[in-house]
């Protein structure tokens, strides 16, 4: 498995609608220091920066308010697991995500915004899958 | 003798029937394209039927659709509520510039309680029976009861909760909804409220796809003023249609897409929630340390 960072330091425009304003009021949540009513406030991820890693799926839990997929990523020092955040089930469903796209073992490559305090997580920003297909976090992002 | 009435009068007769089938075929057909265009174009409603899933129009993350997003509350706080709200809104702003955004009510799963859980981010859904109105908000709000033409007994002898204890009446069109009783726990955005918090809703159908939920929050240990907010709605499956016949009002999908089923989505918050309070208040980062 291949330890693969790679850091953006402009955010990545996309054509999210007013529908799918979540992840643009999350974005602003950060800018105006609000607190979000969603589940949580998004503050605690880095949005100025992507990371790319290869690993393999340890668990997906397709659940809500947020997806979870623990990655474990190979790296000289050893196993490190990647916790990575998803947004809710409607919206990665609207992304072409289903209950069973991930399962345990799978090879996958994800790009997450990383965790501001460097812990080893973030928040999903697109998955390739084993199969070369890659899903993003809504249906403007595929 | 049957054989004359067969090319006769029986001709006739079974020339009627299939004339009769003919066109009851047609008006089936007919009815049935009625009824399909009419699905396409939405749902025609009833002055008084607002059962039926409903999205909040505009889609805001706050209460106050008038709001911009992390902009403070209107509400007139009487000296003592708005210490606290300012107190909160300076502890939110400093968890949210550090990366450490407070681990709120919501983070923890906990209900936002009457008058915000007519607010969520997902859809709500009122079923009307004939004694009782629910409300159902998608998320972690408990269902909501309205007791049609009850009184509302004295708050002080009713058992606090998220929802509080509503009924509600048909005054012409508008359906007058009284809450009292919703646990101080709650907050309206960050607004505190305290026992004696009155909300009275006036809640009509303006047209086959929208609604509109006027509250007038009074509390007299809280606010100096009443509180009014007026939120729409719009019919959360001509939402996820679209509307071709209402040029510049057909609205983007909800998250599941177009086609999709238009349930309400099962959400049990604490199911997996990793995001529970973690150092100092916060919330946690959901991952391995």
């Amino acid at each position: 498995m291949k330890f693969n960072h790679t850091f953006s330091t402009s955010l990545t425009r996309y054509g999210w609608g007013p529908r799918l304003a979540l992840v643009a009021l999350f974005l602003a949540a950060i800018c105006l220091s609000a607190v979000a009513e969603a589940h949580h406030s998004f503050a605690m991820f880095d949005f100025d920066k992507k990371v790319s890693i290869d690993g393999t799926v340890k668990d997906f839990q397709w659940t809500n308010p947020h997806v979870w997929i623990d990655v474990i990523v190979e790296s000289p020092e050893g196993p490190k697991q990647y916790g990575v955040e998803g947004f809710a089930i409607p919206v990665l469903k609207g992304a072409g995500w289903t209950f069973n796209t991930l399962k345990p073992g799978d090879k996958v490559t994800i790009v997450l915004n990383p965790l501001r305090s460097g812990a080893l997580g973030g928040s999903l920003v697109s998955a390739t899958l084993p199969d070369g297909k890659t899903l993003g976090t809504s249906r403007r992002t595929q | 003798m049957r054989a004359m009435n067969a090319s006769g009068s029986f001709g006739r007769a079974r020339r009627s029937r299939v004339r009769s089938i003919l066109l009851t075929a047609l008006a089936g057909g007919a009815l049935f394209g009625v009824s399909v265009m009419g699905m396409a174009a939405g749902r025609h409603r009833g002055p008084r039927d607002i059962s039926g899933l409903w999205m909040q129009y505009p889609f805001v993350f706050q209460f106050d659709p008038t709001l911009k997003f992390g902009e403070p509350q209107k509400a007139a706080l009487q000296p003592e509520y708005e210490t606290r709200y300012r107190t909160y809104l300076a502890a939110a702003a400093k968890g949210e510039a550090e990366g450490k955004p407070l681990a709120n009510a919501s983070a923890q799963c906990l209900p936002s309680g009457l008058p915000t859980s007519m607010s969520g981010f997902a859809p709500l859904e009122f079923v009307v029976t004939k004694k009782t109105i629910y409300a159902f908000p998608e998320g972690w709000d408990p269902p909501r009861r309205i007791f049609l033409n009850r009184p509302l007994p004295a708050w002080e002898d009713v058992e606090p909760s998220y929802e509080g204890y509503s009924v509600g009446r048909w005054e012409g069109d508008t359906l007058l909804v009284d809450t009292e009783s919703v646990k101080v726990r709650t907050t309206i955005d960050g607004v505190p409220h305290s026992d004696a918090m009155h909300v009275q809703e006036r809640i009509r159908v303006l047209d086959d796809d929208t609604l509109e939920d006027v509250f007038t929050i009074t509390d007299p240990k809280a606010l100096k003023a009443p509180w009014v907010i007026t939120k729409h709605y719009k019919d959360y499956e001509t939402q996820a249609i679209g509307d071709a016949n209402r040029p510049g009002q057909e609205l983007e999908p909800h998250f599941a897409g177009k086609g999709a089923e238009l349930v309400s989505e099962e959400v049990v918050c604490v199911e997996n929630n990793r995001n529970m309070p973690g150092a100092n208040g916060s919330v946690s980062d959901g991952v391995a340390h």
